[in-house]
């Protein structure tokens, strides 16, 4: 019982985690680009400029609207779920209900776009939901080898070595569904004219900002859970060692989407599959082994 | 000039052949011949003289002589000629025939003829280019008749956007927040690729030819030319310049001609260097854009240093320059060339590195040279296209002829290639700022007194950063009688339309921009002021604008 | 594997840049010293002939001339720096500087006036060009009285007289 009300406050804390990180990030990269760039609470900021404006009912679509909504209430639950895990109890079916939200949220969060009426976000919603069909099912896959070799008592260095792998491919994944460059063809594009952000306004776009800041939170969260749990044992101090590590996998992230370029839609799928397969592969051959010799 | 009478022969020749009289003033020709013989006249001057379609020149005479006049001008880049094919047009409706079957690139400019002075081409469907679509139909702006600040009255015409049935319209601009100038492309997309585009420019004529004709005098038409662009300024007054120059037969002190070729070139240094950290915007890798930006940062204030002022430098007079390149400025100079070359150097080889920098420029865009030919587009546009064409170098002016520099030539016509053209004229400026310097010469910087004859006409061609920039001036008293401005984005948008084609909707804005288009060069025609009254630009006539061309172009 | 690094190298390039981003306003702008800036009009050196006037490509200079006084109108709104004016006045009176932070938010803080007083002229009631011109004619070349106090027109008037009494005794009586 106690554990509950510690995981919901931890949980609260971290509400607003999204909005500071992304203003440090902002501040890395003004740096990387030789300029001051905004302050670090510049986010902050924006979200509660936004929320203070009037509330115009976006009349091209309620649905959007709700997807919103549904999103946003989709990755608080995985967030929840997430930290009970680390926190409570090691309940793996507590594990993979998190995930499964968040690649709901995923989901849900691709879909809102395609149900503006506006070329331009319908464009962006297309190349969003090519993207997240390679990556997030590449996700799935590595997340399972990854809980099948650790699960096994298999400890043939090749075993190891698909573990790497596939370790190495679910960070790859967690970056693309970040939705960074070189992968963030869904609103950034030139010709999109901000696609989406367009449509929306007032503490509704504060609330879409907020679902895509959120979801890069969460796309951290999940590989360093999966590589803490194996390292310690359930508690409060999990989460104690789990905000630093997140902080510095958000200044690797933001510093490795600096210094890359945008890619193309076409270009994409082909490239994030020339890389995908030949991991997963590496990966699953090295289960199969390991469980031939086991 | 012995060795050029064979090639004089052979244009008198041609004008025998017409029955067109000529006259060869310098390194201009000017050939005058009746309306009926001007297209066959063209076509063979394009055809087998291999001339270039610059531009043409519609100028209302009847102050002078009674008549309306139009001027083809051509380039023939091989031997460095300039030729004025002439022909006088009578009557207050004039008629003239149209040479867009010979010549496919003169479209624009004949409508643009049409549009503000009324003379009406034959044998080929018009349209309106440049006057909003409300403006009354027979009030002509450039005729001698229309007083420079007189307002017609529009009536304002709503229009929408084409909704077709096969393909869904993204429209680009005019309002964009990504574009840094009005212009609206209607790009029509099936899925990613697009299918088609439609142009419609012309959003901030600002009267520049009618103003420089009537509240000018010669020497502040000089820092009205620099207006024409932000980025290419100096070479606007230093074309303007050399043509009045030509046209009056000053002999500027060399000085001054070394000092001009000297700021064009850091005018040049800086246009590319702003144009690269352009396109690294629009393939998303905003840091090179950044870094790129702040290498650019030295050449500005370079300028300073040199000029007095970080754009439109306002030191060009007709007759030499107003500012000095002391001794001292010198080393600084080199000093800055030399960081710059290192630092421009290593940033190419790192962002050319990036894999989606380059997987996003090459093969997209791409220009095939027959189509670049026919459209006469200029620039490192035309040079990335095959064509070996750079007007230092064919057509001399100031001090280029002291200098040697390697003109980069590419093959494949797409972005890349554009890219990279401009990356090698980087190099080459800075290599040729340093050979200037060296060989300036001592003495005066400008001509004190002069006198200007009227009724003497001045063509000059200047490589812009963007392409060949023809500017044509009549003398008159006091102040130009007629001055024609064709910038070189002018050619370049119609250019457009090919490398658009079927291409992914992605590259689109890359490849509008790889033209490096200026739209305020390329629109300077007349006051189009309409009483703060609101209209929506018409998209219907963008229609008819693409009726041309295309049973021309090979699909 | 080195080709596929390249692109970090750009943190080495940051770091050896550093943040190029100047405090202005709270330090000093980075201006070279050749920088053309505002104008300024010595009144007491400016004769009112208006060169600058003509000179000055958009018009930013005017002359503005009723009975009495003509006043020269310096609108720094219009003015392009351009200095031609500097260029053109043959008293030095225009005097070029470096300053460019001029915004604000009354537009009559834009005007400058310089006032000058016109010669009135003895034979008819009007008036002719500035006092301060006539001192400035009169220092360069000689000219007798009565031609000073007059106005164009009238010392037309009066030189066409004196050439007619010489050749022909008078003008057409």
């Amino acid at each position: 019982m106690f554990n509950v009300i510690i995981v919901g406050v931890v949980s609260g804390a971290m509400l607003v985690l999204p909005l500071l990180l992304d203003g440090f990030e902002r501040k890395v990269k003004a740096a990387i680009q030789t300029r001051i760039g905004p302050p670090v609470t510049q986010t902050l900021y924006d979200f509660l400029k936004l929320m203070d404006k009037e509330v115009k009912p976006f009349t091209g679509s309620t649905l959007a609207t709700y997807m919103v909504l549904l999103t946003i209430l989709l990755q608080i639950s995985s967030l929840i779920a997430l930290n009970y895990f680390i926190i409570a109890e090691r309940n793996f079916q507590i594990l993979f209900a998190g995930l499964a939200l968040f690649l709901v949220a995923q989901a849900s969060g691709a879909m809102t776009p395609l149900l503006v009426p506006n070329p331009f976000s319908q464009i962006g919603g297309y190349r969003e939901v090519v993207v997240s069909l390679v990556n997030e099912f590449t996700m799935i896959l590595s997340i399972g080898a990854i809980s099948f070799i650790l699960g096994g008592e298999a400890a043939s260095p090749y075993t190891y070595m698909g573990l790497l792998s596939a370790m190495i491919t679910l960070f790859i994944t967690s970056y693309v569904s970040t939705g960074r460059p070189p992968f963030d063809i869904a609103e950034a594009e030139v010709e999109l004219a901000s696609g989406i952000f367009v449509e929306f306004s007032g503490p509704l776009l504060a609330t879409y900002i907020y679902a895509m800041l959120t979801r890069r939170l969460l796309a951290k969260m999940i590989p360093l859970v999966i590589i803490l749990q194996s390292l310690t044992s359930p508690g409060l101090i999990t989460s104690l060692i789990l905000v630093p590590l997140l902080v510095v996998t958000w200044l690797v992230y933001g510093v490795a989407a600096t210094v890359v370029g945008r890619t193309r839609i076409d270009m994409a799928p082909v490239s994030l599959l020339k890389l995908y397969i030949p991991l997963m592969a590496l990966s699953i051959t090295g289960l199969l082994i390991g469980v031939y010799y086991a | 000039m012995l060795r050029n009478t064979s090639i004089i022969d052979k244009y008198v020749k041609l004008a025998e052949s017409a029955n067109a009289s000529i006259m060869v003033d310098g390194d201009t020709i000017h050939i005058v011949a009746k309306p009926e013989y001007i297209t066959g006249l063209a076509g063979k001057l394009f055809n087998e003289f291999k001339c270039v379609h610059r531009t043409c020149v519609a100028t209302d005479e009847r102050p002078l002589n009674g008549f309306f006049s139009l001027t083809h001008l051509f380039t023939d880049d091989s031997n460095g000629f300039y030729v004025a094919l002439k022909t006088y047009l009578e009557g207050d409706k004039p008629r003239a025939p149209s040479i867009i079957e010979q010549v496919p690139a003169a479209d624009w400019c004949e409508m643009e003829a049409r549009d503000l002075v009324g003379i009406e081409l034959e044998g080929r469907s018009a349209y309106r280019l440049v006057l909003p679509s409300g403006w009354p139909s027979d009030v002509y702006p450039l005729r001698k008749d229309f007083q420079y600040d007189k307002r017609p009255s529009i009536l304002p015409v709503s229009e929408k956007v084409t909704i077709t049935e096969e393909s869904s319209t993204v429209p680009v601009g005019p309002y964009h927040p990504a574009l840094h100038e009005p212009e609206y492309f209607e790009l029509h997309v099936e899925g990613e690729k697009v299918v088609d585009v439609k142009y419609r420019g012309f959003h901030v004529h600002r009267g520049i030819e009618k103003l420089g004709e009537s509240r000018m005098t010669y020497q502040q038409v000089n820092f009205l030319a620099e207006r024409i662009c932000g980025i290419c300024g100096f070479e606007h007054s230093t074309c303007y310049a050399l043509a009045v120059e030509k046209a009056a037969k000053l002999d500027v002190p060399e000085r001054a001609q070394f000092i001009r070729s000297i700021i064009l070139e850091v005018e040049r240094l800086h246009s590319h260097l702003l144009w690269l950290g352009v396109a690294f915007h629009l393939v998303g890798y905003d840091a090179g854009f950044m870094h790129m930006w702040r290498i650019r940062e030295k050449v500005m204030y370079l300028s300073e240093y040199l000029t007095g002022s970080r754009k439109t430098y306002g030191i060009n007079l007709v007759g030499g320059v107003r500012k000095d390149i002391n001794e001292e400025k010198k080393p600084k100079i080199l000093e800055t060339l030399d960081t710059l070359e290192k630092e421009f150097k290593e940033l190419v080889d790192i962002a050319t590195s990036v894999p989606q920098v380059k997987r996003r420029l090459t093969d997209t865009g791409v220009l095939p040279r027959e189509d670049a030919v026919k459209l006469g587009v200029e620039g490192p546009v035309a040079r990335a296209s095959g064509i070996d064409r750079d007007a230092r170098r064919d057509l001399p002016y100031a001090a280029y002829k002291h200098v040697s520099f390697k003109v980069p030539v590419y093959t494949e016509g797409d972005n890349m290639a554009r890219a990279l053209v401009r990356v090698d004229e980087v190099f080459e400026s800075i290599s040729m700022i340093k050979q200037l310097l060296d060989q300036m010469p001592k003495g005066p910087i400008r001509l004190e007194e002069f006198d200007i004859p009227p009724g003497k006409i001045g063509v000059q061609v200047v490589e812009a950063p963007r392409g060949g920039d023809v500017h044509f001036v009549i003398t008159g008293e006091g102040k130009p009688y007629r001055w024609r401005v064709r910038a070189p984005t002018y050619s370049n948008i119609p250019a457009l339309r090919v490398m658009l084609r079927d291409q992914p909707l992605a590259d689109a804005p890359l490849t509008i921009a790889s033209i490096d288009p200026c739209f305020s060069c390329t629109d300077r025609v007349v006051v189009i002021k309409e009483d703060g009254s609101v209209y929506k630009l018409s998209l219907v006539e963008g229609d008819k604008l693409w009726a041309r061309s295309s049973s021309q172009l090979s699909s | 594997m080195g080709e596929k690094l390249k692109p970090a190298k750009l943190l080495i390039v940051a770091t050896k840049s550093g943040r190029v981003t100047k405090k202005y306003p709270y330090e000093e702008p980075l201006v070279s010293p050749d920088f053309r800036g505002l104008i300024e009009i010595d009144e007491n050196k400016c004769i009112g002939c208006g060169a600058c006037v003509n000179a000055c490509p958009p018009n930013a200079l005017q002359l503005i001339s009723d009975k009495d006084t003509t006043v020269i109108r310096y609108f720094i709104g219009r003015c392009i720096f351009c200095w031609r004016c500097v260029d053109a006045c043959p008293v030095g009176a225009i005097k070029g500087t470096r300053n460019f932070e001029l915004a604000t938010d009354d537009a009559s803080d834009l005007y400058v006036h310089v006032v000058h007083k016109r010669a009135k002229c003895e034979a008819c009631e009007g008036s002719g060009g500035t006092q301060k011109m006539l001192y400035y004619v009169v220092e360069k070349s000689p000219i007798t009285e009565e031609y000073l106090n007059e106005c164009p027109d009238c010392r037309k008037n009066s030189f066409i007289e004196s050439v007619a009494k010489r050749r022909t005794g008078g003008v057409g009586e």
